[in-house]
Formats: C-alpha cells, sequence, structure tokens
C-alpha cells in the first residue's frame, strides 16, 4: 500500500482469558483440557433461577490489565446483558460491559508510537461448539470464563503496525501475569476493524470487520489482503460492504460471512442480578503498587542505569522470564560496568540461539542465570577466552555445572603468565620466519597468523590479547 | 388447620406428631384437588421427612424452628431431583438440579415441603388463569379467581391445607392473592430473601416472601427464609431480626399516611370503606393517621409493563429447548427449532410479555421507553423516599377490588394489567409491604390492604399489622 | 404498531404467534403501548440516571473452585445429549 492514494484505518478488538481458579460468575474451575461438560454448573449452563455472582480475582486481573495498559479505572462499571440467540451461550445473552467499562482511555507504544486504548471492559465466554457433518455439539465447560475485551482506538495504519500492536499487547499482559495470550490455545483472540480513505480526506471509508485470524502473522496477512481487496474495489469505482468476514488461513483470503438477514440488534441493558461494580481507589492503588516493571520501563533503565544498547535492551525485555534471567545474572557480575555488555550479548545471541535450536524457553530452561554470570566473570577476569567460554558454555548446558568447576576439572584455564607467553611467542617467531619477517617489513597484518599459531599450540588456553600484544613487542625489538 | 405456634406447640408436647400433621394436611389437599392449587404434591417424602422430624423430637433433640410444620412452596422454586414446572408447558419435566436457598432455609427449620403450588406462567398474571396446568380457583368463592401470580400459595393456606406458603412477588403476587383469598402475605424489602433457585420473572423487582393465616405466622416464616446469601448479588448482608419474637408491642404514636391517589373512585367503595374502618382502628389504637399524596402512582402501571417484560424476555431467552425443557422439531435448522420450541412452550400471557420486552429495549425504542421507566422508577422511589420522612408507614388497599370472577378480565389485558396498580410501586421502590385482611364486602369477598414501610422496616410493619389483626379479630368475635 | 415491527420482535425473542395470537397479540401490545406513553407527561428531565433498586454494592466471591457435584443432574434434562454433548442440529 506504499504507493496507495489510500491510508488504511485499523481497529483491534482483542479478548483475553483471564488467569484465574474460578470461572467469573460461578466457582467452577477456569482451566481447559477437561472432558467435555465436566467442569459446569447451575449457573454456567444456564439452569432456572441461577443467578450470577462475580469472583474478585477476575475483578482484580482486570483491573490489573487495565492498569498495565495505562487506563483510567472507572470506580463505577455496569455489567448488561447483550442478548442474542445462539447455542454457546447458555442464557441467550452475555454478561458483559457496555456504556460503563471497568476502564477507559489507555494506550499502548508499539513501533515508536502510541496507539490509544478505547475501553477495557470484562465478560464472560462462550462455550466451544463442535461442528459435525450433521450436528453441532456443544461443550459449555468454556462458558462463564473471565475474559477482558481491549478495544482499540482506530488509529492503527498498517497490517505491520497491528501486529506490532498485538505482540506489544501481548507481552504487557504476559509480563502482568493477567493472561497466557496463546493466540493458537485461543487464550488471545483477534477481530479486526479496517477501512480505507482518500489520504488527503479526514472522514473514515466504510469498514469490514475481519475475524478468525489464530496468529500474529495470520493478523497481518489478513489485513493486508483485506486492504488490497478493499483498495482495488474502490480503484474499480465499487462500494464496500459493511460486514463480517472470515479469514481463510488455508487460501489466504477473507471472505465475508453469510449475510444476516437484518443487522444484530443485542438489546442491551443493565443486568439487574449484578449490582454496580465498584472499584475502591484504595484497590486500584495497591494493584498499581504491585505491577511488575513493565517492559517499557525496563527497557529504559536498561539502557540508562546499565548502558545497554536499545536493541539489545529490546531483545532482553521480550520475554518477562527472559527479563528476569538477565537481572538476576547481572546481579552476580563482578565489575558491573564492564561486565553488562558482554553478559547481554551471551543471553540474546549465544543462550537464546541455543534455547532456539533446542526448542526451549526461559521457563523451562535448566541454565542458572548465577553460573552464566561468572562465565562472563571468568571471560572479564581474563581467566578464560571468549573461545574457550563458547566451549565451557556447551558443557554447562550439557552437563550442567558451574563454568569455574569446569575451567578447574579440564585444566581449561587460559595461560597469561606473561614468561609462559613469551616462551610461547619466542617457539612462534622461530617456527614462522617467514611471518616474522614480512612483518619485519611492515606487513603488519602477519600479526594475525602468529597469534593464531599460539592459540592452536595451546588449544586455544592463551589469552589472545597478551599474546599480541608479546609478539608485537618482540619483533618491534628486532627491527 | 391451626396455625403454627399452635401446630408447634402440638407437635413438640406430643398431643399430636408431625406425621399425623401432615397426613392431616394431604388428606385435605385430596378432598379438595377441585381447587387445583398445587401441581406437585410429594406425598412420600413429606410422610418420610415428617417422621424424621418425630424422630428427633422423641429423641429429644431440637426439630428447628418450623419442625413438622406443613409448607407448601410455589412452583417457581427448585427442589433438587423434583421438578419445577413454572406452571409452563415448557418445563413441564424439568427436574431440578439443586435446591433454591429459601427451600434449603425452611427444610434445616425442620418445615416439611408438601409439595410445589400452581401459578400464573412463569409468574406472568394477576388472576391464576394463565398456568398451563388450569385455573386455580378461590376458595373463597371458587367461581372467582385467587388473585395471582401466587394463586395456589393464596388458595392452598385459605382453603386450610397448609398453615403456610412461599409465594414470589414481582408486582403484587403475593399480596394481591393474599387480598382475594383473605390471608396474609408479605413482599420482604428486596434483597432481604435470597433469589438464588427462584425462576425469574423481573429481576430487579422479584421478592420471594411468605403467606399464612396470621401476621405471626408471616413473621416465623420470614425470620427463617431471610438473610445473606451469597448465591445473590442482590442479597442485602445483614442480621436477621427475630421478627415473630418482637412482634407485640404498642402502636402508640407511630405515624400513619393514607395516600389519597389510593382512594379514589376507581378503587371499590366497600375496599375504601373497609381500609377507612381499620384506619380507625389503628387510630384508637394510638397511631397517627394522616392522609399523604403519591401523586406518581398513576405512573406505576407504565413503569412497570416496561421494566417487568424487559428483564422477564433476558430471563426466558435461556428456554430455548437445548439444555432442558420443551424441544420441538421445526425440520428445518437450528435457530428454527429453537423458534418452534418457544411458540409451542409458552402460553400467550408469556409471549405477550416478552414481545413486549423485545420491544421496548430493541434499537430505537430502548431509550424512549426502557431509560425512561428506570428513570420514572427513580423518581417514583424518591416520592416514596420523601412520604417516610413524613409517615412511618402507608396504609392503602392492596387492590383496587376485591376477587373478581374467573373469566372477568381474560378479554380485557389492559385492565387486567391496571388491577395491579396499588401494588407495583412497592416493588418498584424495593420496600416491604404486607398485606392485612381487614373484612369483607357486601358479597362476603375478603378486603385486603396492605401496610408499605421504608426498608428494611419489616419489623415495624409486623408489630402495626399485627395490633390491627388483633384488634380486627376481636370485634369479628363480638 | 405495523406488521414489520412485530415480526421484527418476533425474529428478535424466537417466538412465533398462533393464528389466535396473531388476531389479539399485535392489537394488546398496541393497547399496552398507548396507555404506557402517559409517561410522556412525566418530566424526568432531572434525573441523571435510572436503575435498579439496589441497597448495596458487588459483593465479589473469593477465587476458589467448588466442583458442583450432580453434573448427571444438568444433562439428564437435556432433550439431546450424548458422548458428553450437549447437541443441536448442525449450526452454520
Amino acid at each position: 500500500m506504499k504507493n496507495s492514494k489510500y491510508k488504511i484505518t485499523i481497529g483491534l478488538e482483542v479478548h483475553a482469558h483471564l488467569k484465574t481458579q474460578t470461572k467469573l460468575f460461578c466457582r467452577c474451575p477456569n482451566r481447559t483440557g477437561a472432558e467435555p461438560n465436566t467442569l459446569i454448573c447451575p449457573v454456567c449452563t444456564g439452569q432456572p433461577g441461577t443467578l450470577p455472582v462475580a469472583g474478585e480475582e477476575s475483578v482484580l486481573q482486570a483491573v490489573r490489565a487495565a492498569l498495565a495498559l495505562n487506563c483510567k479505572i472507572n470506580k463505577y462499571s455496569v455489567f448488561e446483558r447483550k442478548q442474542y440467540f445462539y447455542p454457546d451461550l447458555p442464557k441467550n445473552y452475555q454478561i458483559s460491559q457496555y456504556k460503563l467499562p471497568l476502564a477507559e482511555n489507555g494506550y499502548i507504544e508499539a513501533g515508536g508510537v502510541k496507539i490509544k486504548i478505547d475501553r477495557v471492559h470484562m465478560e464472560e465466554d462462550a462455550g466451544k461448539l463442535v461442528h459435525r457433518k450433521s450436528e453441532t455439539l456443544i461443550d459449555y465447560n468454556r462458558g462463564g470464563a473471565p475474559l477482558i475485551e481491549i478495544v482499540s482506538a482506530p488509529e492503527i495504519t498498517s497490517p505491520e503496525q497491528a501486529s506490532e500492536y498485538l505482540k506489544k499487547l501481548r507481552q504487557i499482559l504476559v509480563y502482568s501475569s493477567v493472561s497466557d495470550c496463546d493466540m493458537e490455545k485461543g487464550s488471545m483472540r483477534c477481530d479486526a476493524n479496517l477501512s480505507l480513505n482518500l489520504k488527503e480526506s479526514s472522514r473514515l471509508g466504510v469498514k469490514t470487520e475481519v475475524k478468525n485470524m489464530n496468529s500474529f502473522k495470520a493478523v497481518e496477512n489478513a489485513l493486508s489482503y483485506e486492504a488490497r481487496r478493499q483498495e482495488e474495489l474502490l480503484l474499480e469505482g465499487k462500494k464496500i460492504d459493511q460486514e463480517t468476514r472470515l479469514w481463510d488461513e488455508n487460501n489466504n483470503r477473507t471472505a465475508g460471512m453469510r449475510s444476516k438477514e437484518e443487522a444484530h440488534d443485542y438489546r442491551y441493558f443493565p443486568d439487574p442480578d449484578l449490582p454496580p461494580l465498584v472499584v475502591q481507589e484504595t484497590v486500584v492503588e495497591e494493584i498499581r503498587k504491585s505491577l511488575p516493571e513493565l517492559p517499557a520501563s525496563k527497557i529504559e533503565r536498561y539502557m540508562g542505569e546499565m548502558g545497554i544498547g536499545e536493541y539489545d535492551a529490546r531483545v532482553l525485555c521480550q520475554e518477562k522470564e527472559g527479563a528476569e534471567f538477565f537481572e538476576n545474572a547481572y546481579s552476580k557480575l563482578e565489575d558491573k560496568k564492564k561486565g553488562v555488555k558482554k553478559l547481554s550479548s551471551w543471553i540474546n545471541t549465544e543462550l537464546k540461539g541455543k534455547m532456539n535450536t533446542e526448542g526451549m524457553d526461559f521457563k523451562n530452561i535448566q541454565l542458572d542465570p548465577g553460573s552464566l554470570a561468572e562465565l562472563v566473570n571468568l571471560i572479564q577476569s581474563g581467566k578464560i577466552s571468549g573461545k574457550m567460554a563458547k566451549d565451557i558454555f556447551e558443557i554447562m548446558w550439557n552437563e550442567k555445572k558451574c563454568p569455574q568447576e569446569i575451567v578447574e576439572k579440564r585444566g581449561l584455564s587460559q595461560i597469561s603468565g606473561e614468561d609462559k607467553i613469551e616462551g610461547l611467542c619466542r617457539r612462534a617467531i622461530e617456527e614462522n620466519p617467514g611471518l616474522a619477517e614480512k612483518y619485519l617489513t611492515g606487513k603488519e597484518g602477519t600479526i594475525g597468523p602468529l597469534v593464531g599459531f599460539v592459540m592452536k599450540e595451546t588449544r586455544g588456553q592463551a589469552n589472545p590479547s597478551m599474546v599480541n600484544k608479546k609478539l608485537r613487542q618482540i619483533l618491534d625489538g628486532k627491527k | 388447620m391451626s396455625n403454627i405456634k399452635t401446630l408447634r406447640k402440638s407437635i413438640l408436647s406430643g398431643r399430636t406428631t408431625a406425621v399425623s400433621a401432615v397426613e392431616e394436611s394431604l388428606k385435605k389437599i385430596k378432598s379438595e384437588s377441585d381447587l387445583n392449587c398445587w401441581i406437585n404434591i410429594y406425598e412420600k417424602e413429606s410422610l418420610e421427612k415428617a417422621s424424621e422430624i418425630d424422630e428427633k423430637i422423641k429423641k429429644g433433640e431440637n426439630p428447628g424452628k418450623l419442625g413438622g410444620i406443613p409448607i407448601a412452596i410455589k412452583d417457581n422454586m427448585l427442589v433438587k431431583g423434583m421438578k419445577t414446572t413454572n406452571a409452563s408447558a415448557m418445563l413441564k419435566d424439568y427436574v431440578s438440579p439443586y435446591t433454591a436457598t429459601v427451600v434449603e432455609k425452611l427444610s434445616s427449620e425442620g418445615a416439611v415441603i408438601i409439595g410445589k403450588t400452581n401459578m400464573d406462567e412463569f409468574a406472568m398474571g394477576s388472576s391464576g388463569e394463565t398456568s398451563a396446568f388450569g385455573v386455580t380457583r378461590n376458595p373463597v368463592d371458587t367461581e372467582r379467581s385467587p388473585g395471582g401470580s401466587s394463586s395456589g400459595s393464596a388458595a392452598a393456606v385459605a382453603a386450610g391445607h397448609v398453615p403456610a406458603s412461599l409465594g414470589s412477588d414481582t408486582g403484587g403476587s403475593i399480596r394481591q392473592p393474599a387480598a382475594f383469598c383473605g390471608i396474609v402475605g408479605m413482599k420482604p424489602t428486596y434483597g432481604v430473601v435470597s433469589r438464588y433457585g427462584i425462576s425469574p420473572f423481573a429481576s430487579s423487582l422479584d421478592q420471594a416472601g411468605p403467606l399464612a393465616a396470621t401476621v405471626e405466622d408471616t413473621a416465623a416464616i420470614l425470620e427463617v427464609i431471610a438473610g445473606y446469601d451469597r448465591m445473590d448479588s442482590t442479597s442485602i448482608k445483614r442480621e436477621v431480626p427475630c421478627y415473630a419474637e418482637n412482634i407485640e408491642g404498642s402502636i402508640e404514636g407511630v405515624k400513619i399516611g393514607i395516600p389519597s391517589e389510593y382512594m379514589q373512585e376507581g378503587t371499590e367503595t366497600a375496599v375504601r370503606e373497609r381500609v377507612l374502618a381499620a384506619a380507625g382502628i389503628l387510630e384508637k389504637l394510638g397511631a397517627e393517621i394522616k392522609e399523604i399524596s403519591l401523586p406518581l402512582t398513576k405512573y406505576a402501571v407504565s413503569v412497570y409493563y416496561i421494566i417487568a417484560p424487559a428483564e422477564a424476555s433476558a430471563n426466558l431467552a435461556r428456554l430455548d429447548g437445548i439444555k432442558y425443557g420443551l424441544s420441538a422439531d421445526s425440520g428445518k435448522d437450528f435457530l428454527s427449532d429453537v423458534t418452534a420450541s418457544r411458540t409451542e412452550g409458552f402460553g400467550s400471557e408469556v409471549k405477550r410479555r416478552i414481545m413486549l420486552g423485545t420491544y421496548v429495549l430493541s434499537s430505537g425504542y430502548y431509550e424512549d421507553y426502557y431509560i425512561k421507566a428506570q428513570k420514572a422508577r427513580t423518581l417514583i422511589k424518591n416520592e416514596f423516599s420523601e412520604a417516610f420522612k413524613i409517615v412511618d408507614l402507608i396504609f392503602a388497599p392492596t387492590s383496587p377490588t376485591t376477587a373478581f370472577g374467573l373469566g372477568e378480565k381474560t378479554g380485557d389485558i389492559l385492565k387486567m394489567y391496571l388491577s395491579d396498580v396499588f401494588t407495583i410501586s412497592a416493588n418498584l421502590a424495593g420496600i416491604p409491604a404486607l398485606n392485612l385482611p381487614v373484612g369483607l364486602d357486601s358479597k362476603n369477598l375478603p378486603v385486603g390492604a396492605q401496610f408499605m414501610g421504608n426498608y428494611l422496616s419489616e419489623e415495624l410493619i409486623f408489630r402495626v399489622a399485627r395490633a390491627l389483626e388483633k384488634e380486627i379479630k376481636s370485634s369479628e368475635k363480638q | 404498531m405495523d406488521k414489520k415491527t412485530i415480526e421484527k420482535i418476533m425474529h428478535l425473542a424466537r417466538i412465533e404467534l398462533t393464528d389466535d395470537e396473531k388476531q389479539e397479540i399485535p392489537s394488546q401490545m398496541e393497547k399496552i403501548i398507548n396507555y404506557i406513553d402517559n409517561l410522556n407527561t412525566l418530566d424526568t428531565s432531572g434525573v441523571l440516571k435510572g436503575e435498579a433498586v439496589f441497597l448495596k454494592e458487588m459483593m465479589l466471591q473469593p477465587d476458589r473452585v467448588e466442583t458442583f457435584p450432580d453434573i448427571g443432574l444438568l444433562t439428564e434434562n437435556a432433550p439431546s445429549f450424548s458422548e458428553g454433548f450437549f447437541k443441536v442440529k448442525k449450526v452454520l
């Protein structure tokens, strides 16, 4: 869309499943993976006479999420009934929030831009439908699970930015331990509204709603497709129908849902079974204080206090567990100022590379952050070379041993004794007269192969910078 | 059948047994089945429970505040393992998977649930005529309506089948049938009695309460069923007063207002006369009677017939034939099956109210009807608050008429709806109200008057009603 | 109240009317709506919000699982239940 005369406007509605023990309005377990219809009770199957009673943890989790998204919490919010007949909805209405949501006016920084969040509200999940050839099966286990819906302002200007926003949103919610936000497992779901309008115009065009996107990639692909589709229609002078379209992953396209006979009329009204939800200022402040440091502030701190570059800081903060690993290791560095860069590059390159090839993540690695710090300490103090460190790291990873122990057991300590180095260098010059000659005639590049010779002879145990220095010293003396 | 207090004494002293009290009740029920006030009778279960109670008494254990007392409950209250039909074809085979809190509370105090009483379908009606199980008859005059919607609960007590019953009151459904049948019935403050396990009609108006022959028995039952329930978000957390114990006492200086709007031509002369006569007695007992005005009364029916159907339309949406209830095969798709089930399952009155409720909530009408009605409701609430700054209680007719004939109003729905005009306001405001029989009209039909009080003023209501009841009864004896 | 409105309501409410009801209900509704319109003579402009009568704030429940012991009673009432699922005709 780079050279298009249209600009894209996207708004995202994200549903995230809250982590709690119980469902939103009953005390059934809030979990997945059970046999169908075994996590149910009279309330979440809509038996006559049952009443919703909100769970405290759901409310606190929702407040936590809203605060992490920089929202203002409404002291009073109201649950309403959203009415439509569908078999996954046992009461044929969903308890949600409409006019007075839990929280409003937040934002996320994504790709250097602040994207406004209009509202965060709470609602109950529907059951799960399994479609067979001739019948539909209903499992109410998920019915009544606590959700938050996060509605962005229509301020997102590209599919890439949408994906960036989602990643950021996910990162924040996971950091705050509010949700797992696993799109594949359905604990995070995203619907998008997309419209095009002429670049010079400020009036938004007709939007379509895109659903059924089950990964970040799918969101990006679906929205790119939808933007192109709308652009083509507009260029042909055709009109865009306001409709809901489903992303078809296999065929890489969106398709309109069979048009409904009439527009939805949800007949929202305040649920008379539930008094207004009151969230006291003291509760909000308590949660605000208990919020973990979020990525944005961590990155700032890493760059400021620790002097890490922006890129490295961002990579370190991608996951909460990763940042925790780093901070833990950092606290054990002997020389923090000098060691921090090495540490961050070790985490971001060596460790993450290893984790990638082994399919592990920070949640399940066995490596102790303290031993990685120790490894960096050994490098910093010159006791081992970078090359040796890599070998030691391999052993650390495989045998779960601490580096000091490995170094001692295998006699891997770096050769840095002045006399020993000097002897090695003299031997190198003697055995490579050609290289030494060339150096003396001004081709100083030959110092490299000479250092290499020493390193090879010592199986990498010599301190390369000391070797370099010593070789020059000897040769320069011969000039 | 004797009242609770007497019966309890007899059972405890061994002059009679719980089993024989239940047997007497069952015999009466069977001999008067033409009243059609029952939908289900728990013969076996109630006899079992009664003999358990007798065992307890024999062993010297406490059988509970209502040990061995036969009690009827309206068929919108769930009893686990038993049917709860709501007097609807939709739920004629529905077996309750759990027990309502009010029923739990009755049972744990030793009450014997004799069975479920007939009612207007889903508690929608003012005459007992909308039941899918047939019309309930008024024991005072079987050609007349017992009132509704707790028609069976009122008729069963009036006929002496049981000393007390539970009903539910959304717009007068306890008080109006109590008035028509000549018994006592109370709708407590909204939130005093748990709604958990009672099929809702209109959630913000519904409140369950007792019907009994005397004020004291009514108080005794309320004492048992009231109290905070964590299963109901609207239930009030507060210690339950000893209503029955504190019932006797002077009413000297109690200020009682009679709203002029309830005493105009629309109200039958005999009803007005009996209410005024009762007011005279109250005055004699030391109460201060004042005329007051509640000008918003004329809007109550409108507000009610917006809010109640709106809530009901959503409450009844869950009846779709998927999880339970009547399921009809449309021969077409899933949604058509839902429509077919609802079309077959619901009677005309229920359909009418669902449609009305759907209409007032639908887009384009929501603001004009639903929001407007909610605002008017706030004004009505405020009007009562103002009135209770001047008086302690309000005393007024429960219904503009005495029991009307069966079939008399079914042809004119609006007329039927307007018969709730005096009872609706208490539900809209959420305040407690109690019907007390205050005499008979020229056709020997009972006239009912109601005391309305401020929030949580049940104790005062009981005390004043008890004082009046005593005077009326002693003057009847003379 | 025109036919289209009635039909829309019937559709939203998933209710159909019998022939008798078709004769009665729409006109009765009309009558009731006309009556209800007396509310227009009531000035509610000073009322900020209307709400149900709640004598309390929302009470919240602690996050402790309580499993319902009689799941069988929840499924036995279902007109069509097998293989652990409630069933309906295929939903498109």
